[in-house]
């Protein structure tokens, strides 16, 4: 980590993305805030004070031109620019990858404003490509130091155009952590003015520009950089994360204690950068801490709620401040679906991480490849590995370390299923496929079946079966064939099953190169591996979710039938295969009935079209999608439906939407109600202490509300349905001691008994 | 429950529609004040579940629909944790084999120690009886057992229903059990014979006819939609829905209702609306009765690939695939139509041998329709 130390990263992805003049230059001097390398900081801040000095030196250019820098390290430095013709014999090589970003974001960017900022991008890159020489001689005088290192740490991103994978996920990210800059740093931002629709359509301001919601949850398939991303983007934007992950102890008691003191005090070492909260693997979690992390976030809402009735003053003084989340939290986890972040999720921005676009991993290897000087890597092996670990970043720069060395031995890449011991399954299953013309079939057979042999022990045969079945079928033309080759499978499987003891699991791979292998180039013979397992498994993973919520709805079906048929005519009669726009009423409020039945969420998700493709193009946008994902069942790629399906969900959640509104603004005209007998119920709680029992206060509170309600509907209209039901039911507040615990529906039968 | 399924749902024994004799067995059983231990038979969504649920109002009043559900951890003797969910009311509890897995032995030897060694107290009939104990003496003698359902018992193991059968017997006095199940194949003989068994046959069409156009007359909107009482056109819509859903009620009345949403005006020409998955499966077969190459195959495993992400058994696939296919090959150029149907019933009964046998759904299932695939080639070779 001490190596990229020295890289200078500069965001201007970031600058543009929110519309900022000033630039901000990071240098992640030690990204992990390890104390061992206090001596590089002070190194690095010397090189950049230098450097300070140089371009003030140099340049005596209006003040207002200059660009505030912030170190990460918390120390502001200011960078003027420099005049055009400094830069005129720099190749301005990375202007494809910034137009790309200026076309997608924002449209309204004064041109020349951008130039220049093109320029000091360069200037910087141009510095970046300077100086890690120097601090590698610094820090590296004794080599022992990286040496040692994992190569996953040693590559670890160091600044936020480090990063690969989604730009826009990872914008996504960035953008949220943003917003906290009013209260975390006291420095207000006027374009960031946030209004969030709820699902009653209304406008929800947040006092402090903060986020409608307050947990940035990222989630995705391991090894995709998503605890990476939490740390660079937090660096980025000056914060100090401090993580909480499963090697910590995690019950609930333990931990309030601990999040609090992230969140609330304030950090000594001022300037170093506040701390924000990194919750990693919150899917292994106990009930226990979610019941913190949601008291905290009720706790926040209520606060702010008051503070906004309190007349918009934002005076912030200590008191007012109690309880309102200052600080910006980031869970991730691997399994969206777990049971305990069930209800977590509704106060999360949930962020999905995918697997990065091919050639952005490619080239991510590439260049750790000719760093470590590992000279057998080509393009094709790159291919391997990373299909081999199925996208998986992390696996793939594993294994490059541990098994690169080797490649580079051989320097042939088809023998090197062969003689590897440590083989990937993946190669195995291209042996099978593939000829290597320098051996004779018999050769490679024997060499398979010692490998093979090998393979057998760490479980990967089951791998290379799979890859054999899915592979056979690019390779026959009868169906014939096919048939034979099931009697196989079938024999693999059940001797699998039976004796557990891989005895003959070997044979099949071995029938399989025998009947297939073929000189030439496998991947001219049509697409490989195309069955993506790990999308299969999340499909599975939704499913198995929806069919658990389900479940619930007591008694007379089960999973059976569920899957049978019901989950699909649910669907069918709550989002109908009509146009809605001409449904009658009747037939809307039965599937409102039912969205509110079966606690169906609508929710606005964004929606990443191009979320594999390559950079650039590709629409995005918002669609409002049932949450638990109960469509899911008429999407099947070869029916229409499910186009049509997201189009219909649109146009419903749009009537729902405004029936819930409705409904809300009947609770609200209520509650107008509720603020006249503000000044009766005042004097109710004076007359309290006089009451004998509770339950006497309740009574007479109902008693007062009731008559309000019913002289108020009397000279008003009669109300809707929905305004009758809530007519008999009062919630009150009950505080005694301190516990706030009791807080429930009293309906007017239980006054009355 | 807004579902017209949940709706209409009849509570007791008086409102059930159809089985009349049936109904009326079980409550002069209830009335009695006691009854035998019930093995409740029959094919889904013929009404097995509301029959026995009707039957326990008719024994202890309306508060067995104050249902709760509790989810009860139980630590295996393997120390593996163990959740699964128990429905209960103060009457009667609900359990369901298919959530315990493997364990489920232990876990129905525990649970129903537990309930039959507390004799249930039952306060309200305390109550109940101090109000007026002088004509309602019999109703605090009818509580002193509880009532144990077991939903979907054919999927006990052995060894759990041989944990049952003591249990039964020993336990009489507290305990009731009332198993529910699709099919008594796989109930062992003892259990059989310590049961009274009761059949519950799928309504036939015209009770499921009854059924809709009741619901309908409370529906007055929805009724609009549907043709009139008199015509023969509901008597068609009626019957097309009954042969699509294959009998079952209940998905017949959610049919009834999707129906309804759908569309404006429903004839005897409307398109029934059936599973996605039902559609997926149908123009796989056709396809497959088109053609039959690599290429197609390559297709078919795509479906199936998707399918089985769906979640849905790779058995109830391969029924539906066999059933399909079954009244495809009719419609196609085969020559001996009776042979290959023959053959694909033997066919599909291998693989699903295989399915229970092996783990790899994917592989077996492509498996059946290779097969499926070849003997219809062969079919068209001969002369």
């Amino acid at each position: 980590m001490t190596q990229e130390a020295g890289l200078l990263g500069f965001s201007l992805s970031n600058s543009l993305l929110f519309g900022k003049t000033s630039i901000s230059k990071s240098v992640d001097s030690d990204s992990d805030s390890d104390d061992s390398d206090l001596d590089l900081d002070l190194d690095l801040d010397h090189v950049i004070e230098k450097d300070k000095v140089q371009i003030n030196y140099n340049r005596n250019i209006v003040i207002a031109k200059s660009k505030d820098i912030t170190l990460s390290s918390g120390k502001r430095i200011t960078i003027k620019p420099k005049e055009s013709d400094f830069f005129k014999n720099i190749q301005e090589k990375e202007e494809e990858e910034e137009d790309e970003d200026i076309s997608h974001g924002l449209g309204l960017i004064d041109i020349d404003k951008l130039y220049k900022k093109l320029q000091i991008d360069e200037k910087i890159a141009e510095q970046e490509s300077k100086q890690p020489q120097v601090i590698l001689k610094d820090t590296f005088g004794s080599k022992k130091n990286s040496k040692g290192m994992l190569w996953v740490d040693k590559y670890k991103p160091s600044n936020f155009l480090d990063l690969i994978g989604n730009e826009r996920t990872n914008r996504d990210v960035l953008h949220w952590l943003n917003q906290w800059n009013e209260i975390v740093f006291n420095k207000p931002n006027p374009q960031l003015v946030h209004k969030y629709n709820n699902n009653f359509g209304e406008v929800i301001t947040d006092p402090f520009n903060r986020p409608f919601k307050k947990i940035l949850l990222i989630h995705g398939a391991p090894g995709l950089g998503k605890t990476s991303i939490a740390y660079t983007a937090s660096l980025q934007l000056n914060y100090k994360p401090f993580e909480i992950n499963s090697s910590d102890e995690r019950t609930g008691l333990k931990i309030k204690e601990k999040i609090k003191g992230v969140l609330t005090s304030d950090d000594v070492t001022k300037g170093k950068g506040e701390r924000c909260l990194i919750l990693d693997e919150i899917d292994g979690v106990e009930h226990g801490f979610i019941n913190v992390l949601l008291d905290l976030l009720t706790t926040d809402k209520k606060m702010t709620q008051q503070l906004q009735n309190g007349g918009g003053d934002l005076k912030k003084s200590k008191k007012d401040m109690k309880g309102i989340l200052k600080r910006p939290i980031i869970a991730i986890c691997n399994d969206i679906y777990s049971p305990v972040l069930e209800r977590l999720k509704p106060y999360c921005e949930i962020v999905s991480f995918r697997k990065p676009p091919l050639n952005q991993l490619k080239n991510k290897l590439k260049k750790i490849s000719s760093i470590e000087k590992l000279s057998g890597i080509n393009d094709r092996i790159l291919d391997d590995i990373i299909n081999g670990e199925d996208g998986d970043l992390r696996g793939c720069i594993n294994w490059l370390q541990f098994h690169g060395e080797n490649i580079s031995d051989n320097n042939n890449s088809n023998a090197n299923g062969l003689k590897d011991g440590n083989v990937n399954w993946f190669s195995v299953v291209k042996n099978i496929f593939t000829r290597n013309s320098k051996y004779t079939k018999s050769e490679i057979f024997n060499n398979l079946e010692s490998t093979l042999n090998k393979v057998n022990n760490n479980g990967q045969i089951d791998k290379i079966i799979q890859g054999c079945f899915n592979g056979y079928i690019n390779h026959l033309n009868h169906i014939e064939g096919c048939n034979k080759l099931d009697e196989w499978l079938w024999f693999y499987d059940s001797m699998n099953n039976k004796f557990g003891d891989e005895l003959y699991d070997s044979t099949v791979a071995m029938w399989f190169y025998w009947k297939f292998n073929e000189l030439g180039d496998l991947n001219e013979r049509g697409t490989f591996i195309k069955y993506k397992n790990q999308e299969n498994y999340e499909m599975k993973k939704i499913v198995n979710n929806l069919l658990k919520k389900f479940d619930t709805t007591i008694g007379y079906t089960n999973i059976d039938n569920l899957l049978n048929y019901e989950l699909s005519l649910i669907c069918n009669i709550i989002v109908p295969n009509i146009n809605v726009s001409h449904m009658s009423d009747e037939k809307l409020k039965v599937s409102i009935e039912l969205i509110n039945d079966y606690n169906l969420r609508l929710e606005n998700v964004n929606v990443n079209v191009n979320e594999s493709g390559g950079g650039g193009g590709g629409g995005n946008g918002n669609r409002i999608e049932f949450n638990p994902p109960i469509e899911i069942f008429s999407k099947f790629t070869n029916l229409q439906n499910g186009v049509m399906m997201k189009l219909r969900n649109q146009v419903i959640s749009n009537y729902v939407m405004r029936e819930k509104s409705k409904e809300m603004n009947n609770n609200k005209r209520k509650l107008v109600q509720d603020k006249g007998t503000k000044e009766q119920e005042s004097d109710i709680k004076k007359k309290m202490k006089t009451y004998g029992s509770s339950a006497e206060y309740f009574k007479s509170k109902y008693n007062e509300l009731t008559s309000v309600i019913n002289s108020g509907n009397n000279s008003e209209e009669k109300g809707s349905k929905i305004m009758n039901k809530n007519e008999n039911r009062i919630w009150v507040k009950y505080h005694e001691g301190f516990s706030n615990a009791v807080r429930k529906e009293l309906t007017y039968s239980e006054l009355i008994s | 429950m807004s579902l017209w399924a949940d709706k209409y749902r009849p509570r007791t024994l008086k409102q059930l529609d159809y089985h009349d004799e049936i109904s009326h067995r079980l409550k002069s059983l209830a009335s009695s004040g006691d009854f035998p231990h019930l093995l409740v038979y029959g094919p889904s969504g013929a009404g097995k579940k509301t029959r026995v649920m009707a039957t326990l109002n008719q024994l202890y009043g309306s508060s067995v629909e104050k249902l709760k559900v509790d989810v009860k951890t139980f630590t295996t003797p393997t120390n593996r944790k163990l959740e699964f969910n128990v429905i209960s009311s103060s009457h009667h509890f609900e359990i369901t084999p298919s959530d315990m897995g493997n364990n489920d032995r232990v876990v129905i030897q525990d649970l129903l120690k537990e309930v039959a060694q507390v004799e249930s107290i039952d306060f309200s009939s305390i109550l109940h009886r101090a109000s007026d104990d002088a004509n309602n003496g019999a109703t605090a003698t009818k509580k002193h057992f509880k009532v144990v359902i077991i939903n979907e018992a054919e999927l006990l193991t052995r060894d759990a229903q041989a944990a049952l059968r003591r249990t039964m017997e020993k336990y009489s006095a507290t305990i009731r059990l009332i198993l529910i199940c699709n099919s008594t194949s796989s109930i062992i003989d003892p259990i059989k014979s310590r049961t009274l068994a009761i059949r519950i046959p799928a309504p036939t069409v015209t009770e499921s006819s009854k059924v809709f156009s009741k619901i309908l007359s409370n529906e007055s909107q929805a009724a609009r939609v549907f043709p009139d009482v008199s015509s023969s056109d509901r008597v068609t819509v009626f019957t097309n829905i009954c042969s699509a859903s294959d009998r079952n009620l209940r998905m017949g009345i959610m049919m009834l209702e999707a129906l309804y949403m759908n569309n404006d005006v429903v004839n005897s020409s409307t398109p029934m609306i059936i599973p996605d998955w039902v559609v997926v499966i149908r123009e796989m077969v056709v396809g497959i009765c088109k053609e039959r190459n690599v290429s197609r195959l390559q297709q078919v495993r795509a479906v199936l690939y998707e399918l089985l992400a769906h979640s849905i058994p790779a058995k109830l696939i391969l029924k539906k695939l066999t059933l399909e296919l079954w009244g495809a090959v009719g419609n196609g150029q085969f020559k001996n139509v009776d042979d290959i149907k023959m053959k694909i019933v033997d066919a599909s009964s291998t693989f699903d041998e295989r399915l229970s046998l092996g783990s790899k759904d994917i592989f077996h299932l492509e498996g059946f329709l290779t097969k499926v695939m070849v003997i219809m080639e062969t079919d068209l070779l001969q002369k």
